[in-house]
């Protein structure tokens, strides 16, 4: 399926994306797209995360730790948060 | 605190949220009145401004009311994002093309002035090119998908005599592409100066490198734009003249560029305006130096047609032709307008006969001395 990668498979933003932040949300527009992302709840602490390279138990533990909740529980939306951003074109492997 | 200002004094407030001389003021705007003032604040571009203001206390919204804003400025911020993305496009088409350009105003400001991108939105993007590459650069855009919106009076009259030409994306957004910074007779003034003779104040955008212009010609890009602009006045351009003030730039390069092309007054009444409508103390040695010119009666006559119950294009068409350096110029301007193509006259539901009858009326005129 796409989107799910080899363990130890590393992510990151695409450089040339253009972006803005509000109070509640995250705006991102990838090259190839005319329309803007909304980023909004724990998908903003995932593109922040995601600023650097991490594979995704760096990137769970990551958002896990800056929205203070438990990680194992955090797994399945940060992991599906990380795969419709590297399908939109996004997020790419570093 | 205010209760229920009226929107353009709330727009005000907001418009010079955070300024160093603002004088603080909290409004509080009842529920039934919110939606009227932000449906304002969506149309003067000012949904980051109103957004830090709320943060800030210093505007008051009801729960719903700051729902609606902030869904406003994520419309808003969406668009901005489009423009640059355009932005960046029609720049690196210019640059593979070996044109000389300089972004202007919306996009460049964003991300050299202000604290935050957020905070200054637009709603077009804006591009000057060299008057010799103009038609060149229409040519060039037209693969992207760029139209003219507004048919010339004849061949090659923008690239001579106007400001410049709006150009119209196949999604409806627009490049205004321009050759001097405003229209009439102070736009093309300015134009004896050459507006590429400074470095350009580069930024990356999307990964693409972007040259926009310097500090010194953007701060009399802004003042033109708000003493020039629309009337009332946009308050993003008084709102940039005041960052651009805080942040400081070389005052002899402007000093040296206003008074070489005749367009002190257009600074002058500028700063009158950042003093009425933001309220802000405009103080020091540009301010003294602007103050203390003494208008023209060019100056009086030119400036009437921008602002006021004088305000029209056929005014600043007659006002032109007293500043342009040649008859030849001068004549051909005339009978552009005068004998314009049956393409720009069917643009505009109109005949020879009237036009060359307004034409004989605005000829009637006398230079002022």
């Amino acid at each position: 399926m796409s989107g799910v990668a080899a363990p130890g498979t590393r992510w990151r933003r695409v450089d040339d994306v253009l972006t803005r932040r509000t109070a509640r949300s995250v705006l991102v527009l990838v090259p190839e797209s005319r329309q803007p992302l909304v980023l909004a709840g724990a998908a903003t602490a995932v593109w922040d995360v995601l600023a650097h390279a991490v594979d995704d138990s760096e990137l769970v533990d990551r958002v896990a730790a800056q929205l203070a909740v438990d990680a194992q529980r955090a797994r399945d939306e940060v992991v599906s948060t990380r795969v419709a951003l590297q399908r939109a074109g996004a997020v790419v492997e570093a | 605190m205010i209760r229920d200002p009226s929107p353009r004094a709330a727009l005000r407030a907001i418009a010079a949220t955070g300024l160093s001389g603002a004088t603080a003021r909290q409004l509080r705007v009842e529920p039934s009145r919110a939606r009227e003032l932000l449906v304002e604040v969506s149309h003067e571009r000012l949904t980051g401004l109103a957004v830090l203001a709320e943060e800030q206390g210093a505007l008051e919204l009801s729960a719903a009311g700051r729902d609606d804003l902030l869904e406003r400025h994520e419309d808003q911020l969406a668009l901005d994002l489009r423009l640059e993305q355009v932005l960046a496009e029609v720049a690196h088409t210019l640059e593979c093309a070996g044109i000389a350009y300089r972004a202007l105003k919306g996009a460049v400001l964003a991300h050299t002035l202000y604290a935050d991108p957020a905070l200054r939105s637009f709603g077009d993007v804006d591009v000057l090119v060299p008057t010799r590459d103009f038609d060149a650069t229409i040519a060039l855009l037209r693969p992207l998908g760029f139209h003219r919106r507004f048919v010339e009076p004849r061949a090659g009259f923008d690239s001579r005599f106007s400001k410049g030409a709006c150009l119209e994306g196949a999604d409806g957004l627009e490049v205004d592409l321009h050759r001097t910074l405003a229209p009439g007779p102070y736009g093309m003034l300015l134009a004896r100066h050459d507006l590429f003779s400074r470095p350009a104040r580069r930024f990356v955008l999307g990964g693409r490198r972007v040259e926009g212009l310097d500090r010194e010609i953007a701060f009399v890009h802004a003042c033109f734009h708000a003493a020039l602009g629309d009337d009332p006045p946009r308050l993003t351009a008084l709102r940039d003249i005041a960052e651009m003030l805080e942040r400081g730039f070389d005052e002899h390069v402007v000093v040296e560029v206003v008074a070489s092309t005749g367009c002190v007054a257009v600074l002058q009444r500028a700063f009158m305006l950042l003093r009425t409508d933001l309220g802000l103390p405009v103080m020091g040695d540009l301010a003294d130096w602007v103050d203390g010119y003494g208008l023209s009666r060019l100056d009086r006559v030119a400036l009437r047609t921008y602002a006021g119950a004088g305000r029209s294009y056929a005014g600043q068409a007659v006002v032109s032709l007293w500043v342009m350096p040649t008859i030849r110029d001068r004549v051909a301007y005339a009978l552009a307008l005068a004998f314009p193509n049956r393409d720009y006259l069917r643009a505009r539901d109109e005949t020879y006969t009237r036009r060359i009858s307004r034409s004989v009326h605005l000829a009637g005129g006398r230079p002022p001395r």
